[in-house]
């Protein structure tokens, strides 16, 4: 926590009226207190512990021995396939991203342009994702996806195809059921955003005689840039770290560096890799937040 | 033309998210031991089944109990947290993404990281550990909700409210929070929902007694897929829209949704 | 007893949504002379079982209140090594490999059987020293197949066959490293050498991965694979079901597993321990079991007709199970799951 005391160096407000100042230091230092003593006990410490592992040299019957080393971190990062993983990992997430963004504007658009009552029910439905348990939804997925699942039977029973399409227990299935889960996340934010940008402007833009797309993209998206951050990071970061969707829908063929990690932890049981994983995996998350900070603090 | 289009995507998206909805509920009535769908024939054995499993219903009970808990804990913390993340210019990308952590680390290793830590440091209330783990996956949810809230809450109002001598406090609570409550709202019902579904870190952290109802369906379905998963599956999503309907009646869901006010 | 426990312990997460802060904690209800057992034990028919036959009558019998978590056998050993003073469980049902692997990492009691008293009526191939759990169930796999696409194996290596889909188990789990060694003896390998194995493996026309029983379960009937190792008595259960499905010995042999207890060295209760393994390798108990086709370790459970045609029972059946060389298998497990991940998925 170093970056804390110039974060609220920078809190005081630039006029020096003494109550204006002292209510705002209140703002920033008593409100982080809970927060700061909840992380440092429940998240800190068992990272740290977690980190001292990652340094550790594994033992199949100790799971780890008493001596440090970097090992652990040298074969993931010379190693061309955890290299490959991670680079996968990144990928998957922002195909994920991209895919929910696309299928999430137009839904998110629909929904500010209802009826209160129509917003109601769309809203909903676009939250229903959460709704249903996991492990069951991941298996209505197989029900559809599946060589003789009901979208394969469909396509085969119009003669559209004569075999069944690959799209289970692969990178197909495993991105379907992500951008599933993922799209309300997606959705609540770009709804949050677009509420405040003019319901009539692409009305008055087609009124106009403007082609509405391109309102939409020049106009319309621009202003629902803060929305499609905040969602972007939402979906990215849940899809890396997703585990439960691309172990059951990859068919136990398709790994994540998560998978992996858990893999790691729970089966083989070598713990000081994993752990070296995971702070991998970190270091990755906190430069694409930064990146993402970036990217979208200069739109 | 152009709403015509906008109609036809938006239809055809949710088309996509409703498509594993139907296939679970029209699942739960097949006389097939498996999930078929479409169903063979109709039956409501699979609901008779579920009434007779006292192990569901009291982990659905748990499962209540705990997101209720960890929605409370989540406000408590989070609200001030997402008070506090509105000043300071310089370092707030940094801390923000420090608030956002439990997001973005992998939920299966913080299970592990808390198991280790709980037995380390020999926390003998079980309950605490795993309602730990729910509030510390779900408090970034709740946080960015209440966040977007409160972008765009004009600072100004306060500003006037300090300058007519209010104090912090009052300001606050008479101002601020009232003004933010719609997203506190739904930042809460975000917490329970991802508490209610949680897997992951539960897997870890449930112990004898208390075990979530995800948790009990993770384990069930290990060693058998049969529709009455279908059938409890279609009771909570029957319930979850009638809590969306009483909302909605109630508040206006659409408000609280909607980050804010406006 | 137990759901007085539970409900205390659900007023007291109440309390703590009333007042917003857990400020009370759940006291061990005092006891009389009872005390408290965990038991792990697996989902589906096992729970069943446990709950409706096993445990009423233990608590009756034992001055024991018995909690039951059901979970599976491979995510014990990272809570009982993360656990290491405290115990999470008292007892874990575990297969003789996942045994194995908890006994390199020391996290079992010593062996305790001299102190049960069923243990001389268990066949010498389930218990220690032959194996390191205390076997109550013993398992066989099959080569599980739709008859409709493939009517006749009769060797391991038509699963090879063109235009069938196999269905391969995932290496985590007991059947899959049997499977792993199959494949690899085939094609010239053994078990200090399962290279073979995984190069055969990925030469198959085509393949699905199963995890766990159930998912191998769905596959057959949702007709997305056609014929896999597989447990012998869920296949059973599936021509039971009325699925076309066959269970065949191909000539090489059929290998299996043995499934039974542990004492994890760290349990609170050694007494109530012992008296649960006990429990477990006694005649009403595995009678109870073999209902389902969990077939019996210990050589008085006596079946009807119909049941015992479908369990493996006797002497010689028993022990003729073949087991992997473990002891030579599962050091290696690290390699051969990393080996996995890099080259079947």
């Amino acid at each position: 926590m170093t970056g804390e005391s110039d974060v609220f160096d920078s809190v005081a407000p630039a006029d020096d009226s003494v109550s204006g100042r002292s209510s705002r230091v209140i703002y920033g230092w008593s409100y982080f207190a809970p927060i700061a003593l909840f992380y440092a006990v429940f998240l800190i410490a068992p990272y740290a512990a977690v980190l001292v592992v990652s340094f550790r040299r594994f033992s199949s019957a100790t799971l780890y021995t008493s001596t440090y080393t970097f090992d652990n971190y040298l074969s993931v990062l010379t190693d061309r396939f955890y290299l490959s993983l991670l680079l996968g990992t990144i990928a998957l997430g922002v195909a994920v991203t991209l895919l929910t963004l696309v299928l999430g504007y137009p839904l998110a658009l629909r929904i500010v342009r209802s009826t209160p009552r129509m917003k109601a029910i769309l809203l909903a439905i676009a939250l229903s994702p959460l709704l249903i348990n996991l492990v069951v939804r991941t298996y209505a997925w197989l029900v559809l996806l599946g060589d003789h699942g009901i979208v394969n039977n469909w396509l085969m029973a119009l003669s559209v195809i004569s075999s069944p399409l690959p799209i289970s227990g692969n990178v197909v299935s495993v991105t379907i059921g992500l951008v599933h889960v993922a799209l309300p996340l997606m959705i609540l934010s770009l709804v949050g955003i677009m509420e405040r940008i003019d319901p009539d402007l692409l009305d008055a833009a087609e009124s106009l005689g403007a082609a509405p797309l391109r309102i939409l993209r020049r106009v319309h998206f621009p202003l629902a840039l803060p929305g499609v951050g905040a969602g972007s990071l939402l979906v990215f970061c849940f899809t890396i770290s997703a585990f439960v969707t691309p172990q059951l829908l990859g068919g136990h063929r398709y790994s994540t560096i998560a998978t992996v990690i858990f893999e790691k932890f729970t089966f083989s049981l070598n713990w000081p890799l994993g752990a070296a994983l995971v702070f991998v995996l970190l270091a990755l998350n906190f430069a694409v937040i930064l990146l993402h900070g970036r990217i979208f603090r200069e739109a | 033309m152009f709403n015509r289009a906008l109609d036809i995507s938006a239809w055809l998206v949710v088309l996509f998210i409703l498509g594993p909805l139907v296939v679970i509920i029209g699942g739960s009535f097949t006389t097939t031991p498996y999930v078929a769908f479409p169903p063979h024939g109709f039956t409501l054995r699979w609901y008779q089944q579920l009434l007779g499993r006292q192990d569901f219903l009291e982990s659905f009970v748990d499962s209540l109990l705990l997101g209720g808990a960890a929605t409370i804990g989540a406000a408590l913390i989070g609200t001030p947290t997402a008070l506090a993340l509105r000043f300071g210019r310089k370092g707030r990308a940094i801390l923000r993404s420090f608030v956002m952590a439990p997001l973005t680390l992998p939920t299966i290793v913080t299970g592990v990281a808390l198991l280790q830590f709980f037995y380390a440091v020999d926390l003998r209330i079980p309950i605490i550990g795993l309602l730990a783990g729910h509030v510390l996956i779900t408090l970034p949810y709740f946080i960015r909700t209440v966040g977007a809230g409160l972008e765009s809450l004009d600072p100004e109002i306060e500003e006037a409210a300090e300058s007519f001598g209010a104090s912090a406090w009052r300001t606050l609570i008479r101002i601020t929070l009232p003004a933010i409550a719609p997203s506190i709202f739904a930042g809460m019902i975000f917490v329970f929902i991802t508490s209610f579904d949680q897997v992951t870190i539960s897997i870890f952290l449930s112990s004898p007694g208390l075990m979530p109802l995800p948790i009990r369906i993770y384990s069930y379905i290990e060693f058998a897929i049969d529709p009455m998963l279908a059938a409890v599956s279609t009771v909570l999503i029957l319930m979850a829209f009638a809590v969306v309907a009483a909302l909605q009646r109630i508040l206006g869901i659409e408000r609280a949704f909607s980050g804010g006010v406006t | 007893m137990k759901t007085k426990s539970m409900l205390s312990r659900r007023q007291l997460l109440a309390t703590a949504l009333a007042a917003g802060a857990v400020q009370s904690f759940p006291r061990p209800a005092i006891s009389q002379a009872r005390s408290k057992l965990i038991v792990q034990g697996f989902g589906g028919l096992v729970e069943k079982t446990l709950r409706e036959d096993v445990i009423p009558n233990f608590e009756k019998e034992q001055p024991f209140d018995v909690t039951l978590i059901v979970e599976d056998d491979t995510t014990i050993l990272p809570k009982l090594a993360a656990a290491r003073a405290q115990a999470p469980y008292d007892v874990c049902m575990c297969d003789n490999s996942i045994a194995i692997v908890g006994k390199g990492m020391g996290v079992w009691a010593p062996d305790q059987s001299d102190k049960l008293s069923n243990a001389s009526a268990i066949y010498k191939s389930s218990m220690p020293p032959a194996t390191t759990n205390y076997g109550s169930i013993v398992y066989e796999y099959a080569f599980v197949h739709n008859k409709k696409k493939l009517p006749n194996p009769t060797s391991w290596r038509d699963l090879w066959a063109d235009g069938i889909v196999a269905g391969v188990p995932h290496i985590t789990q007991s059947y899959g490293l049997t499977f792993l060694y199959i494949a690899a003896m085939l094609n010239g390998g053994d078990a200090h050498n399962l290279d073979p194995g995984f190069a055969a493996i990925k030469k198959m026309p085509k393949f699905k991965v199963y995890k766990n029983v159930s998912e191998g379960l769905s596959m057959f009937q949702q007709g997305e694979i056609d014929a896999a190792l597989y447990y012998s008595h869920r296949a059973q259960q599936m021509i039971d079901m009325g699925l076309d499905i066959g269970k065949a010995r191909p000539k090489e042999g059929v290998w299996g597993q043995r499934t039974g207890t542990q004492i994890p060295k760290a349990t609170t209760n050694m007494p109530g321990a012992i008296a649960w393994v006990n429990t477990t390798l006694s005649v009403p108990y595995q009678t109870a079991f073999a209902k389902s086709l969990y077939s019996p370790t210990n050589r008085n459970v006596v079946l009807s007709p119909e049941l015992a045609a479908k369990n493996i029972m006797g002497a010689e059946h028993v022990d003729s199970i073949k087991e992997v060389d473990w002891n030579t298998i599962i050091p290696q497990r690290d390699a051969l799951i990393e080996k996995w991940t890099r080259e079947i998925g």
